[in-house]
Parts: C-alpha cells; sequence; structure tokens
C-alpha cells in the first residue's frame, strides 16, 4: 500500500509519504517529527482523533458544559461517543479540568470538563 | 461606577485582550482595565469547543474555553480589573466613553489597546437572492446556540463558504446526527485550514464542491433547498449547470470583518485590505496613544499568534503610556508579488527582531517567501506548501533591522500553483 497523509498534529501540516505491507515494515518520508510518524502510522492503521462535545448541566447560567477526552480515541466510535455524553447530566458547580468519566468508552482516555461554570448563587 | 483613570485601557475580554493587558502589566503599568461587553471572558473561544488551540502557545492541545480560561486566572492573578456587561461607544481623544446598566462612564488613559475581535460576513453582505425563510445562519451563530444555548439548528444542512468555523460545524452538527450535504466554495480552493477539510470534512464524508456557490435559496417559511451553480473563472456563476439541494438548513462560512467601528471614531487610519488598523512592529496605530492586536487588527488563523502579538500590544503601550516608547522614523513595509498583505505596514529601523505576518494570494507548493529592501534581499524561507487560509511569519532579525535601506517588500513565489 502506498499512500500521502497531511499530517494535523500541528499547523505545519507536513505531507508524509507511507509505503507498507504492514506496521511494522512501513517506509515513510516527508514527516517533519516524530510526532507526524506516529501519527501517520496511526492514521494508517488505527486513526485517532480527540472527541469534542458539550453535556447538559444544571444550576448554572448556562445549559451546557463543554466536553473533551483527554487523549484521542478511535475515529471509528466518534459517532458512538456522541450518542454517549447525550445522555449525561451533571450540576454545577464544575471546574474546567473535572473528570466526568474515567474510562470514556473503554477508551483509557478520560472525559473532562473545559469550562468552569460556577453555581447559579455563587 | 464613577469616571476613572487608568495607565492601560484594553477593549474587549478575548484572547487578543487579555494576553494585551497581562502583557501590559508586566511590563510597568500599574492600574489596568478591561472592558467586556458580554457576562464573561473569553471572547469567541467560549463558544469555539472544538480542540486544535495553544499547539503552538503552550505546546499542548487545548480547547478554546480552556485556552481562554488560563489566560483569565493569569489576568486576574496579575491585579488587572475588569468591566463585565460594559459596551464601549466612544473614543474621545484620550477618554474612553463606555456604558453599562450604571449609566456612561468616562474612563481616561495613558495608552488604549483595541481589542474587539471581528464578526462575520453575513448573506446581505453576499447579495445572495431568494426568499427570506428561517433556517439561514452564519456559522458562527449556529456555533453559539448549539455551543453555549445548546440548540438544536437542523437537520439537512448546506454550508455556503470553506471558512474554518463552517467546516468545524460541519462535524459538529454531523456529530449531533444531521446530515451535512456539501460545503460550497466559489474560489478553485480551500479558504480555510487543511487539517479542517481532513478532520471535519473527510472523516464524515461531506463533499467539498470547489468553484460553485449558492444562486438562489427557496422556501416560505423554512429553507427548502438551494439552487447551486458552478462559477467560470471570473466567478460569475453558470446557470445553464445548476443543481438543487434540499436542505432545511444553510450555514454561512464566507468571511470575517474585523469590528472597527469604535477606532473609526478615533479616526484612526485602516486598511482597505485588512480592514484592520495601519500599525507598525508596536501595533501602534497612527493615533499613538492607540494600540490594535487580535482579529480586529487583522483576522488570523489561530489563537496562537493572536495571544504573541497582542502581548507586543500590551507590552508597547505600557512602554508608551511610562513615556518610554522612543519615536523613530518608520519606513513602509508593502505587500510584494503573490502576496495579499503585510501586518505592520510601517516599521521603526529600531534595534530589535521584527516579526512580519502575512497571507499569500494563491496556494501554492515550494514556495520561497522573500523579505526584501531597496538594497536586495533580506531574508527568504523555503515552505512546502503555502496557503492563503495560513499566516505566514517571518522575522527581521534586530542586526539587519538596523540596516534597512529605504521600504520593506515581502513576496512570495511558487514552484507549482494549486488551484
Amino acid at each position: 500500500m502506498k499512500r500521502t497523509v497531511t499530517c494535523t498534529v500541528c499547523p505545519n501540516g507536513c505531507e508524509i509519504g507511507i509505503e507498507y505491507n504492514t506496521k511494522e515494515d512501513a517506509v515513510l518520508n516527508g514527516y517533519g517529527c516524530k510526532r507526524g510518524v506516529s501519527y501517520a502510522l496511526d492514521e494508517c492503521f488505527e486513526p485517532k482523533r480527540t472527541f469534542t462535545s458539550s453535556v447538559k448541566i444544571s444550576g448554572s447560567d448556562r445549559r451546557v458544559l463543554p466536553v473533551r477526552t483527554t487523549k484521542p480515541i478511535p475515529k471509528s466510535i466518534l459517532m458512538k461517543a456522541a450518542k454517549e455524553v447525550e445522555g449525561i447530566s451533571l450540576k454545577a458547580p464544575i471546574k474546567c479540568g473535572e473528570v466526568i468519566e474515567n474510562d470514556f468508552l473503554n477508551t483509557k482516555a478520560k472525559l473532562i470538563a473545559t469550562m468552569t461554570l460556577e453555581g447559579e448563587n455563587a | 461606577m464613577k469616571d476613572c483613570n487608568y495607565d492601560i485601557v484594553v477593549v474587549g475580554g478575548g484572547p487578543a485582550g487579555l494576553a494585551a493587558a497581562i502583557s501590559a502589566k508586566k511590563n510597568g503599568a500599574e492600574k489596568v482595565v478591561v472592558i467586556e461587553r458580554e457576562n464573561r471572558l473569553g471572547g469567541i473561544l467560549k463558544q469555539c469547543i472544538h480542540a486544535g488551540f495553544g499547539l503552538q502557545y503552550f505546546g499542548e492541545e487545548l480547547t478554546g474555553p480552556e485556552y481562554a480560561e488560563r489566560f483569565s486566572v493569569l489576568a486576574k492573578e496579575n491585579g488587572i480589573d475588569f468591566l463585565l456587561n460594559t459596551t464601549a461607544i466612544e473614543i474621545n481623544e484620550k477618554t474612553l466613553i463606555c456604558v453599562n446598566t450604571d449609566g456612561v462612564i468616562n474612563i481616561s488613559f495613558g495608552a488604549l489597546v483595541l481589542a474587539m475581535g471581528c464578526r462575520e460576513r453575513t448573506r446581505a453582505n453576499l447579495m445572495i437572492p431568494g426568499s427570506r425563510p428561517a433556517g439561514i445562519y452564519t456559522a458562527g451563530t449556529a456555533q453559539k446556540l448549539i455551543n453555549i444555548y445548546g440548540h438544536r439548528i437542523g437537520k439537512e444542512v448546506v454550508i455556503l463558504g470553506s471558512g474554518d468555523i463552517g467546516m468545524i460545524m460541519a462535524r459538529r452538527l454531523s456529530l449531533g446526527g444531521a446530515k451535512v450535504k456539501a460545503v460550497i466554495e466559489i474560489m478553485p480552493y480551500l479558504a480555510g485550514l487543511v487539517r479542517n477539510k481532513i478532520q471535519c470534512l473527510d472523516d464524515f464524508d461531506i463533499p467539498l464542491m470547489l468553484s460553485h456557490t449558492v444562486v438562489d435559496i427557496n422556501g416560505i417559511d423554512r429553507v427548502e433547498s438551494v439552487t447551486v451553480a458552478p462559477v467560470d473563472e471570473n466567478r460569475r456563476p453558470v446557470m445553464e449547470k445548476v443543481e438543487t439541494i434540499s436542505c432545511d438548513t444553510l450555514l454561512l462560512s464566507v468571511g470575517l470583518i474585523p469590528e472597527n467601528e469604535l477606532t473609526r471614531s478615533a479616526d484612526v487610519t485602516l486598511s482597505g485590505i485588512t480592514k484592520g488598523a495601519v500599525v507598525n512592529q508596536f501595533k501602534q496605530t497612527d493615533k499613538p496613544y492607540i494600540f490594535a492586536c487580535g482579529n480586529v487588527l487583522h483576522v488570523n488563523d489561530l489563537v496562537d499568534h493572536v495571544s504573541h502579538e497582542s502581548e507586543d500590544a500590551g507590552k508597547f503601550a505600557a512602554l508608551y503610556a511610562l513615556g518610554k516608547l522612543e519615536q523613530n522614523n518608520e519606513i513602509p513595509v508593502t505587500p510584494g508579488d503573490g502576496v495579499r498583505y503585510v501586518c505592520p505596514q510601517r516599521i521603526a529601523c529600531e534595534n530589535a527582531d521584527v516579526d512580519l505576518y502575512f497571507r499569500t494570494l494563491i496556494p501554492g507548493r515550494q514556495t520561497t517567501l522573500t523579505v526584501l529592501d531597496d538594497s536586495g534581499i533580506l531574508i527568504t524561507k523555503k515552505l512546502i506548501r503555502t496557503t492563503p487560509g495560513t499566516i505566514e511569519k517571518l522575522t527581521i532579525p534586530a542586526d539587519k533591522v538596523k540596516k534597512i535601506k529605504g521600504k520593506i517588500v515581502v513576496c512570495a513565489e511558487h514552484k507549482e500553483v494549486c488551484i
């Protein structure tokens, strides 16, 4: 297999050429750093994305709280992840970085709040 | 609140205003205040809940709210004052006139930093014909409705314009169960960042229709469909080849305009290209006590750039207020072949590095970026690829700044044009 992967790790957007039969024998070129190598390999064998969304929250002036996973999760379960967070309902106050789920969808990634919301009477 | 006096007044509590305020304080300004019209700090970052912020500035990937919170915590720790729910309405010499529920407040200042950000171009700006049904939003408004108010906005969506916010909303809507039928771009190339095309369009199999535009919006109460046509090389729609795409929602992601009404009240000279103030490398406008930074100065691609630029604005505003910013002769900086604009538009030849931020005109590969003065090439840089969606940066080192002759021109030459 031969393909070109545009790296999205940083804004440089290196175009990484990759030629492979298996993950072990892959030959890469065009990468600017080591992170690009692992991104390109992941992109070919197990593409991952950081998942961001929002969940319901009560007791705040806001109705929704933004959340994210602490590391990228398999791209193939993004839709499942979106469904999963629809069922979550929290109560303010909550702090930015607070863990909502420890092992989100068995990915070993945590689901955390990405904004501090004081309680309504704070 | 009574009329008051500050060394530095910053208008806008988004990423630019916060970085400028913190930097002003760190560089010796004693009294610093940020004026913010909303009830929370953070500006547009509050609604940008996706990841990808901070890779350059913090060396880690954050979401917009997290990036904003880091700066608002720092600002509070540094003893900066805030006036929330307050709108700045006019600049009158060295006084800023504000209004909030207490009434009118006059704030006099040593230096003023403008950091009001930008707003979206609308359907009216594009003059798209058709009826006026519900279901037409700018991408940023849709983003606010979904990410801040928790609403759903539609089930079948067409997005006009391949700007970054539009692509990010394509992903957000897809994950929320909506069907995004197409992203339509009038230019023959992508307007936003390549990473967003990959993560937001390709990941969800959303077609990108380049060299196409929306020529009609159909539906009376609610959008029912849009009529789409390819465009010729002069960007005129080819009406013989129109097609109809059924949808209940149309998002517009067709560019941003710096919000400079306040700036005009002070008679500051604006650039016809960036639509922001004309500044030197200190981010100082032609009214020496007024500085500008962030998207009100020129629309940026990454908030990380905004933070760096705004730290400069805050620093030099503080030095000006303290009487420590020397005013030397300035030389013009102009865009040459292949470059749309350069910011700053003029530089004072000091003994310090000068950063030039600019956008190229068209996408290409194997690009050579060059900075010249009247005596020849000062610096060059080669890049694998450049696109107008990305801001490029070149730094003229201090030893070369001192020796600049005549004017500065920035050029970009592609070995291969990608249209």
